[in-house]
């Protein structure tokens, strides 16, 4: 083989990204509810395709249903190519297979992305949806007026005491992000209704790294802020992390069996950064207020890798 | 007889007072309610009713956009929403909707906002907004496609009148824009809205 050529095929590879380094460690158990979850991600460059090839990848072992979009879908300009460039194309492996997305809008998305059919919003830009014995409620936290919020209190309302609540939406209520941070004039409005209608867990973008914050009033947090963007560094050391990783862009894997919930969070390198199980309590009514130093469950984390904080 | 009865009128007013006082903070917890009746929020919402209407009309000369489309055609109505509304209102200027008596009494919501309990965080959420840099704001024109947008506080939203669907409140620096959801053009505005 002529030296060039070796050259040129030792740097193809050096470029690629690595083969699937990571087991997937949740079950996959036949009738559970299976997910992925990215945010930030609309960029249309190479880290972005880069976490949609490992989420094929994963798809593989462990075949998720459809995919929570956590926000800043489309970064600059949403002409049909940008969108192309941006979604269709990156994701192409995953619609082809029959994997629905359900977007919610960052600060960066056009807001006329609810009519765009493979989001999965039909108009709305606050919506909910039940897979299982989960319910979603997607929402906007751009603009929470009065009517979103009257609007999530009767959506919260319904639904059985056996179903998983869980938020997702654009503005973290708790983040170490040293570039936005928590959003606490957010956080005034939606955490008394989270608390009150007992919602599980909450899913926010925004700042580009991934944290999964100790349960607030019970309540389990995650950033994914990093599926396209990255800010390395922009974690700070707070006493609320449990576990940070801003050092690569990231995606989750989520599935729910029953009263638990495992959570997987691989790198593009194809590392995992964070798993675990979160424990979800029984509830006898879904209207009493919990105190509020009560934890509803706890998290066994198995894995922890990479460049934590 | 008189003085029994003051005696007992100290108290009664004290007692109204903190009722009052205990009653306003509640508000504020919980959310509060939207800012009282005023005439300034009565012309605003008559102006906005008549925006709406034009927005209507405008939607009606297009083809209809599905709940679910393609963004061939998301992008071809919004760019028909934006020329048709152009049409409707090529002599709209500042001030239409923001009148003089809107202006004044929303002015008077957003203080009591920034001078009130919220002031801090609500600060903080439009401060963490990127901001945009060279864009001059004018009556009709588009909001960059693709630039961010600053969060529009919740505690502030609770105090300005209520919108419907069409139309939205944004912030750009200091200004407070009204803006067509759909055309994500600027509708109207006011300059130094926020202190």
């Amino acid at each position: 083989m002529r030296p060039f050529l070796v050259v040129l095929i030792a740097l193809l590879m050096l470029l690629s990204p690595a083969p699937f380094g990571a087991q997937v460690t949740a079950p996959a158990k036949p009738d559970s509810v299976r997910m992925a979850v990215i945010g930030d991600m609309g960029t249309g460059e190479t880290p972005q395709y880069d976490i949609s090839r490992r989420m094929m990848e994963a798809h593989a072992t462990f075949p998720f249903d459809f995919v929570i979009m956590l926000g800043d879908n489309i970064y600059g300009g949403s002409t049909p190519s940008d969108v192309d460039r941006k979604f269709s194309t990156p994701y192409k492996p995953l619609l082809d297979a029959g994997v629905k997305f359900y977007a919610s809008l960052g600060n960066h998305d056009n807001s006329n992305e609810r009519f765009y059919a493979p989001y999965n919003m039909n108009g709305a830009a606050y919506y909910a949806f039940k897979k299982g014995n989960v319910r979603f409620f997607a929402l906007n936290s751009n603009y929470m007026d009065p009517q979103q919020l009257e609007w999530l209190e009767n959506e919260l309302k319904g639904g059985g005491d056996g179903d998983w609540k869980i938020c997702f939406f654009h503005h973290p209520l708790y983040s170490s992000g040293k570039t936005h941070g928590s959003s606490t004039d957010l956080r005034q409005v939606l955490e008394p209704l989270f608390i009150k209608y007992h919602v599980d867990v909450v899913f926010a973008g925004h700042d580009h790294v991934y944290e999964r914050v100790k349960p607030q009033n019970g309540i389990y947090y995650f950033t994914e802020g990093a599926s396209g963007e990255l800010r390395a560094g922009d974690l700070k050391q707070t006493a609320m992390t449990a576990k940070g990783f801003d050092s690569d862009n990231t995606f989750m894997l989520v599935e729910f069996a029953g009263s638990a919930m495992n959570f997987q969070t691989i790198s593009r390198a194809g590392q995992t950064v964070d798993s675990g199980t979160i424990q979800r309590q029984v509830r006898s009514s879904a209207n009493v207020l919990p105190p509020a130093s009560s934890i509803l469950g706890a998290v066994v984390v198995r894995t922890i890798a990479g460049a934590a904080r | 007889m008189k003085k029994q009865g003051l005696i007992w009128a100290i108290p009664l007013m004290a007692l109204l007072v903190i009722l009052a006082e205990t009653l306003t903070a509640h508000q504020e917890l919980s959310g509060g309610q939207a800012a009282p009746e005023t005439s300034g929020f009565k012309e605003f919402a008559d102006c906005v009713e008549k925006y709406e209407k034009i927005h209507k009309e405008a939607e009606k000369s297009l083809p209809a956009l599905k709940k679910r489309s393609e963004q061939e055609l998301i992008a071809a109505q919004q760019e028909g929403l934006v020329n048709k509304i152009r049409e409707l209102r090529s002599d709209a200027q500042r001030g239409d909707i923001f009148t003089p008596s809107a202006t004044e009494a929303i002015a008077r919501a957003i203080k009591a906002v920034f001078t009130g309990p919220a002031a801090h965080r609500v600060r903080n959420t439009i401060q963490a907004g990127e901001p945009l840099e060279g864009f001059k704001v004018q009556v009709n024109q588009r909001y960059p496609d693709g630039m961010p947008r600053t969060t529009v506080p919740p505690t502030l939203l609770q105090k300005l009148p209520r919108l419907p669907d069409e139309v939205a409140y944004r912030i750009l620096g200091s200004t407070l824009l009204l803006v067509d959801r759909k055309a994500n053009m600027i509708v109207d505005f006011m300059p130094n809205a926020i202190p």
